[in-house]
Order: structure tokens, then C-alpha cells, then sequence
């Protein structure tokens, strides 16, 4: 039998864009109680929804059996991430199953994150299955506590190879809309967000927004300063359409963050 | 007394910059200790206030009647200047009874040592106690032209708009020695030391403040509270350039990041990222520090926008070339003079190894004409048909100081400081002096240093060092152009 049945669920039906910022503290209160290091992504995200970010629709599951009424209220390509307490870089474990067709596809990806987190002794809590972003720039927003300097948020080109291109620019919390341009033009993969060869272009305004909303004046990452050490977003997928946090972690401030 | 309420900045350093009082604890009667040097050191320089040397014992040391306590002088005592061993201090300044100002400590074995870190916060309360604010422990002293004292052996030099700050000891006196010759003048250098109490912030705060000081530079390697010093820059809005080399790149430390973000950041991301949203300029060697210190010291800003589009003029075509790909390496523009510039230079007809495109390559030999005067021309019909955002003449000292007959250096540094009048306000001047290491154009590139600070023209030992200042000067200006000129009064 699989460890995430024997474990307490979260229930599954809650809404990501209900979510306001007066439930944030409870979100991170409770998590905080049971001695969490980092929130899990459907928590993340739902404190992105609240601070104005744009997050695929998604339900978060206990297991196969409530796969079939999770997908009435999505659309396919899905994707299905697993929630474990004790899996932190989800995609380098394998926990992560993109562009799924499927119940059953979903229910495939199921069984073979299950073994595999038995296998080396991973808790599960459940999943999430969430709709594909459309398609778009894979983007990195981060955000770090420097010991002297406070928090710093970080901006560029994401994904999966985000520490192979550290291609990354930094600014001291809060930036203002000129910090957020100069920062995409720092990139150089600047060219590459504005549509270069043919490609995909997103509007500066788009990237812009996203930014201030989690680093500007008022933004997530000030509102929580005392919250949180250290956070990914990552990716947040930029098209034409506007951004979208495909998946984010927050790690829970230490004590002596706290204290000090 | 120790917060002193009410005290403008300015009035509240006002007893370190300019004392009327000072006393010196650690001078001996019997020998020459660190005490005595600094007495000496201040009669050098001028001081012509009281001083009162601070012996347990001694009636008079330095031909000075001695005291026995900082409680104990006749008047208050504006800077105190502290050298007896460090276990001693703390007792020294709580006995002050609220009657020192500031007193700077030079004692080490405090909190740079792991076993120091207990006496270092005795020595905090005790300032407290004594009702006196703390410069260091483990630090050189003040230097001030102003208020004439020093802690170096030699006597001020003119006063001037340059302050310093320094959490290294060594790298203040560096500072003093290295930018005399390169025609810095300073309104203050002040060594900070282990910051146990004043800190860099304070004398940021201070300098920003003062007006003697046009230009600000720091040497950092810990700061306490880095945010109070970011938001004391960024409320400024590069006012006035200030100029960072900051020591030591692991502020991070080791400590284990689990984010992604966390991993991917390095310890010197705040000061690069405090750098764009200040204006500030972050350098990476004391060289740099000097030279972007002695650009920005002369600096006026000018009726261009800070498009980094620069003139190059000098003699040697291949220190032409290596100069275009060297400016072009910091996103500074050598690009060909406007038609109409071109051919007014061509006008001059300058001769057969001459090129009037930019840069705009002419030989000794043609140079020499009419003792400066062709050069002079050559620059002033580029600003009366071209608009260059900087001029960077150079010029080879060796081959200049080869035409014997003539007095061609001084012609040709004429030139560069009527240009550097005739353009100011309008464009920037600066000037590359190469030479070899042959002393005479060593000797003779230190007095031009001078002699064209005081005219506004800064002088570099290479064009590579004068095309970094420039860009750090175009930086400076961007940002001013975008937070200041473009959005003023749109607060974002």
C-alpha cells in the first residue's frame, strides 16, 4: 500500500483564485506548525494567485481514484506533479509528468512516482494535476536573503537549465518599474524574450508586471519579508497572453531570520 | 549627551573634520610610541588647536603638560585619538564624563580576533558610558586638510572635494599616498576600522551631507547594515558619484541554500545590484578606485546626453587602434566624425601620416608645429563641427620628450587644458599619459597630473585606465539621465 494513503490530505477541492492575502498568514502558520522547511508548490502558489500571479488551473489529489473527477473540471495536455514533504527539487527526481492526454496517461505517472518514492522512503501527501501553460519563455523569479542587505530577487532566462545559462540579473527588494526593465535588458537572452528569429515575443509590460507584483513596492516578496529565506519561481511561462507560474517554492524563514 | 539631540550630521562630525581639541592617549614620555607620532604628525600638518597627551603618569610629553584622564583637560576635548593597549580603552573613555565628542580608537585585539569580540562590546558600552561616539578599534586615524591633522608623517596637502571612507587601515594611507601623486585632494579620509560603532553608513551619511565633498569613495569589506546604506544612496539619487571597492567576495558564506536562487547567488550580487539602483559605481581594484576617484573628482556634467560617443586624438596608430577596441569593450563609442568635422579637419591639412577619420591619429612630428597650437586647433574645430559625448587625447611621453629643442610636453598639455576649459560644461576631457618607466616621464607625468586637476582635466597612466573611468563616468550619468532628468518628479 502506498505511504500517501496513510497520510493526512489536504482537501482537494479548494480553489486557487478564492485565495486572498488575509488567508496567506494562515497558509503559512499552519505550515510553519508542522515543522514544514519550505511550503509545497499547491501552498506556493496559492500565495502567488493572492499577490496577482497567474497559476494553471489545478486540483490537488490523494490518489488514482480521485483522478476521474479532477479532470472534469480541467482540460488536457495536463501535467502531474507529486507532493511530498521530503522531495524538494521535484523534476530532478522524476516527480514531474508533462503533456499528459489522458486519465489513464495520468494515472500511469501515478503509479511509477509512487514506486519510486517508496522505494527511497519518500513521504507522499498526494498530487497535483493542473493544465499545461501555453506555450511560452520558461522564466526564473527568485528571491534570497542576504545577511546584510536584505531580500533580493532574481530574474531570468528559467527552466531546467537556469544554473547551466546563469543567465540572471539581481536587485535589492523593492525594485521599481525601471529596476524590472534594466534587469530584462541585462539578460542576454533579452533579444530572445522580445521575439528574436521568428520566435515567441512577450511584451516588456507582461515580464514587467509579474515582477513588480512579486518585488515591487507592496509586492509578495516585501509583504512577506519575515515569511520567507528564499523563493522559486520557476518556471513562470511568458507569452503573448501574460505569465504564468507553472511551479514555485517558498522556504520558510529560519529562526534566527526571525529574531533578528 | 551621547546622542546629542537635535545635531545636523554635519554639526556632529564637525569635531573629527575640523577639531578644536584633541587628545592623544598613547604617547610616552620616554619614547616614541604611536601617540607621539600622531602629536607630531599634527604639528606637521598645522593643527592649531589645544592638545592634551593622556598619561597616567607623565606631567608632559611632546613639550605638552600631560592629563591624567580625558575627564580631566581643560576644555572639552573634540577628537580623542586612542593608541594604548586594548585591554586599557575601555576604562580610558568611560572615565570622559560626557566631555569627548568622537574618539577614535587605533588599538587592536578587539573584535578582529575571535577572542577580542568580548572586550570589543565592553568597549562600546563604555563609549556610551563615557558619552562619546567610537571610530574604530583597529583603524589609522583621520585625515583632514581642513581641519589640518593627518595621521601620516608629511603635512596636509591643499584641501578638497574627495572623501573617503575605509574598513582598511592600510588602504586609507594607500589612498593618501597613491591619489597625492595623481592630483587627489581630499575633504576626508577617514579609516574605519572594525565599525563597532560609527560605521560606514554614518560616514556616507556625513560626506552626502558636506559640502566640501563633491565625490565619495569607500573601501568595504563588512558592512553591518548593508540596507541602511542602500537606502541612504538610493534616497540620494547619485547626487554626488560615490565610488565602492568593496574587499572580500563570500559575504554569503557557506551557509546551504535549498532554492535554486539561493544556490545561484554568490556573495557580491547585493553590491552589483546596489550599484545599478544607486548610481553608484562599483570598481574592482585599487587602481580603478584612484582613477574613477580622480575622473569623477573633476567632473562637471555636460550638455550631451551620456550617449558614450568619444573622440579619440593622440599620437600612435596602433595605440589608436587598441584604444578603439578598448572603448569599444566598455560600450563606448568611437564613431566616425560627422562629415562636416571631417572635412574642416581635413582643412587643416595636417599632412601624410595623418588620420582625420576618428580617431583621429596624428604623429609627433606634425604635432610639434607651431609649439601646441596645431593641436589646440585640431580640437577646437572637433567641438565647434562635431558633438562628442568625451574627448580622449593621448600621448606618448617618450617620443614627446624626444623633440629636446622644444618644450613639447608643456605645449601639447597646454593645449589639453585650454580644450579642457574651452569644453567644459560640453563635453569631457581626459587625458592618457603613456610612458615607459623612464623616470623623467614618471616625473613629469605626476606635475601634469596636478597642474590639470586644477584645471579640470583628469590624467591617466594609460588609455585602458582613462577609457574605464569614462565609462564609469558615462554609468554615473545614465543613471542620472534616467532617474533624474527623465523622470523628475514621476515617482514610479
Amino acid at each position: 500500500m502506498a505511504r500517501w494513503q496513510s497520510c493526512s490530505i489536504r482537501k482537494p477541492e479548494l480553489q486557487l483564485n478564492e485565495f486572498s492575502k488575509a488567508d496567506v498568514r494562515a497558509l503559512i502558520d499552519r505550515a510553519r506548525r508542522t515543522g514544514r522547511v519550505a511550503l509545497d508548490e499547491a501552498s506556493g502558489k496559492q500565495i502567488l494567485s493572492a499577490y496577482g500571479i497567474r497559476v494553471p488551473r489545478s486540483k490537488t489529489i490523494a490518489g488514482p481514484d480521485e483522478v476521474a473527477t479532477a479532470l472534469r473540471d480541467l482540460s488536457f495536455p495536463c501535467a502531474l506533479k507529486i507532493n511530498s514533504p521530503d522531495i524538494i527539487h521535484k523534476s530532478d527526481f522524476g516527480g514531474v509528468a508533462l503533456n499528459l492526454t489522458s486519465e489513464s496517461a495520468v494515472c500511469e505517472a501515478i503509479a511509477r512516482m509512487t514506486a519510486m518514492a517508496r522505494d527511497q522512503q519518500r513521504r507522499v501527501e498526494g498530487f497535483i494535476v493542473e493544465e499545461m501553460a501555453p506555450p511560452g519563455h520558461a522564466i526564473v523569479i527568485g528571491a534570497y536573503r542576504d545577511p546584510s542587505f536584505g531580500l533580493l530577487v532574481m530574474f531570468g532566462l528559467g527552466g531546467v537549465f537556469v544554473e547551466l545559462l546563469r543567465d540572471l540579473s539581481f536587485r535589492l527588494c523593492p525594485i521599481d518599474s525601471i529596476d524590472a526593465r534594466e534587469m530584462i535588458g541585462e539578460l542576454k537572452g533579452a533579444p530572445i524574450l522580445a521575439g528574436a528569429r521568428g520566435g515567441l515575443a512577450v511584451s516588456e509590460h507582461i515580464l514587467v508586471d509579474a515582477m513588480m507584483a512579486i518585488a515591487g513596492r507592496g509586492g509578495l516578496i516585501e509583504s512577506l519579508a519575515d515569511d520567507f529565506d528564499e523563493i522559486d519561481i520557476n518556471p513562470l511561462i511568458a507569452s503573448a497572453s501574460g505569465a504564468m507560474a507553472v511551479d514555485a517554492r517558498f522556504v520558510l524563514a529560519r529562526r534566527d531570520n526571525r529574531d533578528a | 549627551m551621547h546622542e546629542r539631540a537635535g545635531q545636523s550630521v554635519l554639526q556632529r562630525f564637525a569635531p573629527l573634520f575640523r577639531p578644536a581639541t584633541i587628545a592623544v592617549a598613547g604617547a610616552s614620555g620616554k619614547s616614541v610610541a604611536q601617540g607621539n607620532a600622531f602629536i607630531r604628525n599634527l604639528r606637521q600638518a598645522g593643527f592649531e588647536g589645544d592638545i592634551y597627551p593622556i598619561h597616567p603618569t607623565e606631567t608632559a610629553i611632546e613639550g605638552l603638560p600631560a592629563y591624567r584622564s580625558l575627564a580631566e583637560t581643560p576644555r572639552p576635548i573634540d577628537y580623542a585619538f586612542v593608541a594604548v593597549a586594548a585591554e586599557h580603552v575601555p576604562a580610558l573613555l568611560a572615565g570622559a564624563n560626557g566631555r569627548v565628542h568622537i574618539a577614535q580608537v587605533m588599538s587592536s585585539g578587539f573584535g578582529e580576533i575571535p577572542e577580542g569580540r568580548g572586550l570589543e562590546r565592553e568597549l562600546v558600552d563604555s563609549a556610551r558610558h563615557g558619552g562619546m561616539r567610537l571610530l574604530g578599534p583597529n583603524c589609522m586615524g583621520t585625515y583632514s586638510s581642513r581641519g589640518r591633522c593627518s595621521f601620516m608623517a608629511g603635512g596636509v596637502d591643499a584641501a578638497g572635494s574627495v572623501g573617503i571612507m575605509s574598513q582598511s587601515g592600510g588602504l586609507s594611507m594607500d589612498i593618501l599616498r597613491i591619489g597625492r601623486f595623481r592630483g587627489l585632494r581630499y575633504s576626508g579620509v577617514v579609516s574605519l576600522g572594525n565599525c563597532a560603532d560609527l560605521d560606514a553608513g554614518d560616514l556616507l551619511e556625513y560626506y552626502l551631507a558636506d559640502p566640501d565633498t563633491r565625490v565619495i569613495g569607500a573601501y568595504i569589506e563588512h558592512i553591518r547594515d548593508g540596507r541602511r546604506f542602500f537606502e541612504q544612496l538610493r534616497a540620494a539619487r547619485a547626487a554626488k558619484p560615490v565610488v565602492i571597492l568593496k574587499g572580500g567576495r563570500s559575504d554569503q558564506g557557506t551557509r546551504a541554500a535549498i532554492s535554486h536562487t539561493g544556490a545561484l547567488a554568490g556573495g557580491h550580487e547585493a553590491w552589483r545590484a546596489l550599484a545599478r539602483q544607486t548610481g553608484s559605481v562599483l570598481v574592482e581594484s585599487l587602481d580603478e578606485f584612484i582613477d574613477t576617484l580622480a575622473a569623477f573628482q573633476v567632473y562637471q556634467s555636460v550638455s550631451q546626453p551620456p550617449n558614450g560617443r568619444v573622440v579619440l586624438f593622440g599620437n600612435g596608430g596602433g595605440a589608436s587602434v587598441l584604444a578603439t577596441d578598448c572603448l569599444a569593450s566598455l560600450g563606448l563609442d568611437v564613431a566616425p566624425l560627422e562629415p562636416a568635422a571631417a572635412e574642416a579637419l581635413r582643412r587643416l591639412d595636417l599632412g601624410a601620416g595623418t588620420s582625420v577619420a576618428n580617431p583621429i591619429d596624428v604623429p609627433a612630428n606634425v604635432l610639434q608645429r607651431e609649439r601646441g597650437a596645431l593641436a589646440q586647433r585640431i580640437l577646437e574645430t572637433v567641438a565647434a563641427h562635431a558633438t562628442p559625448w568625451a574627448i580622449l587625447m593621448h600621448l606618448n611621453l617618450p617620443v614627446l620628450l624626444g623633440y629636446r629643442h622644444i618644450d613639447m610636453v608643456g605645449d601639447m598639455i597646454g593645449a589639453a587644458q585650454r580644450a579642457g576649459a574651452l569644453l567644459r560644461g560640453s563635453t569631457h576631457v581626459v587625458l592618457a599619459l603613456r610612458a615607459d618607466g623612464d623616470p623623467e616621464g614618471q616625473a613629469r607625468r605626476r606635475e601634469c597630473s596636478a597642474q590639470l586637476a586644477d584645471a579640470g582635466v583628469a590624467v591617466f597612466d594609460d588609455i585602458a585606465n582613462a577609457a574605464r573611468a569614462l565609462a564609469a563616468v558615462r554609468s554615473y550619468e545614465s543613471f542620472r539621465f534616467v532617474r533624474r532628468e527623465r523622470t523628475e518628479g514621476t515617482a514610479t
